[in-house]
């Protein structure tokens, strides 16, 4: 399978990481983990000032889609996409 | 020659007379439309201002808390004062709702959105908008605003940034949406909700009156779409997304639409009886239900009722009458859970919530045992069909000014 070229940008960080990947293979899901507990010194917060645990969620600026359980080809996920990891917000008070 | 006075006066001025010159703007549709805000904290505020400069008739305040210091730097509706008289938001964000426009009608209730405010009221409304800091209340939002057919705006804030989205009955949900971890979190929540109420108060996640401004105008923007019955350009199913330090802005497609959901369930024809009220007792009730809808009717209660619970601290049982929603109140009003904080368990519930001729406190009232007014219950009659009827004589409870 050919694998394609995405940026991955953690906006409230302002940090952005190019990546080649399995489109058909890789998840939203899975790009999350790797970016929110697996990369050393990313260092993403995990949990609110409430003690719960923070959710990330993967858009894609490209396709206008949220990317979670889905594969990148099947969430829309192009070649040269940007994939922006943001928080779900909870608060409004 | 006489001389005939003239008088001369100006052209009435209307308070939307500008927003008339709005192609799209339609005032038979706003005066009247009648908008719940759940929620007076920073978007409400800015939701609550941008309805009454709108003009949107007959507004709705729900919230039970009361102003904090800690409030005034992001809620434009509040001030010293309402803090030192320690005021509730409700009250004081409907008295200057009016102040801002005195055309605009108001009501507000102090009171939890979980379970106190009956159907019947989410029903009347033409546009619900959640301006709120928890799961929990989201997702009750979520489900009445599903069983009686209406939209939902939501929205959330943090710092910069900023989220909103419409819920519409017929499409992706706020459930749906839910992560497994998130659904773990509401599991806690609802077993202790007054330790989730004491996290709340101990760490607050910080927010700005600019995201507050950004997230609120977009949900007002979109009650006013859906007032305006203008289904098709609204963010149905779809984020819109603001990160303001970097500028990142977008609107995007959410993922799931879970058929087997919880809060796809809809009332589908609703029966209103204006001789019910939350006002009556449990035995004036099934009395009703027996002659009208025959002598095995009974009513299946949204909520456990609680008849006996085992102090841990006190290695005792002890007798109750309440409803699940005000456990929690209960034991820390009776500081149940003693100096370690031990466990307590309930022990004894109604059975199948069937509330029928051997509930043993008939003499209670529907709202002692957490029907709220206007609520619309759940009757299985004695032909077994679910039917949903409505506390119609509440009705005169919603009472805008």
């Amino acid at each position: 399978m050919t694998h394609i070229n995405v940026t991955i940008r953690i906006v409230h960080l302002n940090k952005s990481f190019e990546i080649k990947t399995d489109p058909e293979k890789i998840t939203g899901d899975m790009i999350l983990d790797q970016f929110v507990n697996k990369t050393p010194g990313l260092d993403l917060p995990k949990l609110d000032p409430e003690k719960n645990p923070i959710i990330y969620q993967l858009t894609s600026k490209m396709s206008g889609n949220v990317v979670g359980t889905k594969n990148l080809k099947d969430a829309g996920v192009k070649e040269f996409d940007t994939l922006l990891i943001v928080q779900k917000l909870i608060a409004g008070v | 020659m006489s001389i005939n006075e003239i008088i001369i006066t100006p052209p009435e001025q209307k308070w939307d007379q500008v927003y008339q010159l709005i192609s799209w703007w339609k005032p038979e549709k706003v005066l009247p439309a009648k908008v719940m805000v759940v929620g007076a904290g920073a978007l409400g505020n800015e939701v609550l201002k941008n309805l009454a400069l709108l003009g949107v008739g007959n507004i709705l305040i729900i919230d039970f808390d009361q102003v904090e210091y800690s409030n005034l730097s992001r809620s434009v509706l509040y001030r010293q004062k309402d803090v030192d008289a320690h005021r509730l938001k409700c009250e004081v964000a409907a008295e200057r709702v009016k102040e801002l426009n005195p055309n605009v009608k108001v009501q507000y209730i102090a009171a939890n959105i979980n379970t106190q405010i009956g159907l019947g009221v989410f029903r009347r409304m033409d546009a619900i908008i959640g301006c709120l800091d928890n799961r929990m209340a989201r997702l009750s939002i979520n489900r009445n605003a599903f069983k009686v057919n209406k939209h939902w705006v939501d929205g959330a804030i943090e710092n910069m940034e900023g989220q909103a989205t419409v819920y519409h009955p017929n499409g992706g949900c706020y459930e749906c949406e839910l992560t497994e971890v998130e659904k773990e979190i509401l599991k806690r929540a609802r077993g202790c909700f007054d330790v989730a109420m004491r996290n709340q108060k101990a760490g607050r996640i910080p927010t700005t009156p600019l995201s507050a401004s950004i997230i609120g105008a977009v949900q007002t923007q979109e009650a006013l779409k859906i007032i305006h019955g203008y289904d098709d350009n609204l963010l149905n199913g779809r984020m819109f997304r603001y990160e303001g330090m970097y500028m990142e802005v977008g609107v995007y497609n959410s993922e799931k639409t879970n058929e087997d959901c919880n809060s796809h369930y809809h009332y589908t024809e609703i029966i209103e009886e204006t001789e019910l009220s939350a006002n009556m007792t449990v035995e004036s009730l099934l009395k009703f239900l027996t002659k009208k809808y025959g002598n095995e009717s009974f009513v299946k209660l949204d909520q456990r009722f609680i008849f006996e619970l085992f102090i841990e601290a006190e290695k005792r049982e002890i007798s109750v009458q309440i409803p699940d929603d005000q456990l929690n109140n209960f034991i820390s009003k009776n500081n149940l859970r003693g100096e370690k904080d031990e466990e307590v368990r309930v022990t004894k519930v109604l059975e199948d919530n069937v509330l029928d001729e051997n509930f043993p406190f008939k003499n209670l009232t529907l709202l002692q045992i957490g029907i709220p007014l206007l609520h619309i219950i759940r009757v299985i009659d004695t032909n077994k069909n679910e039917l949903y009827i409505e506390l119609t004589g509440d009705a005169g409870f919603l009472n805008f000014k």
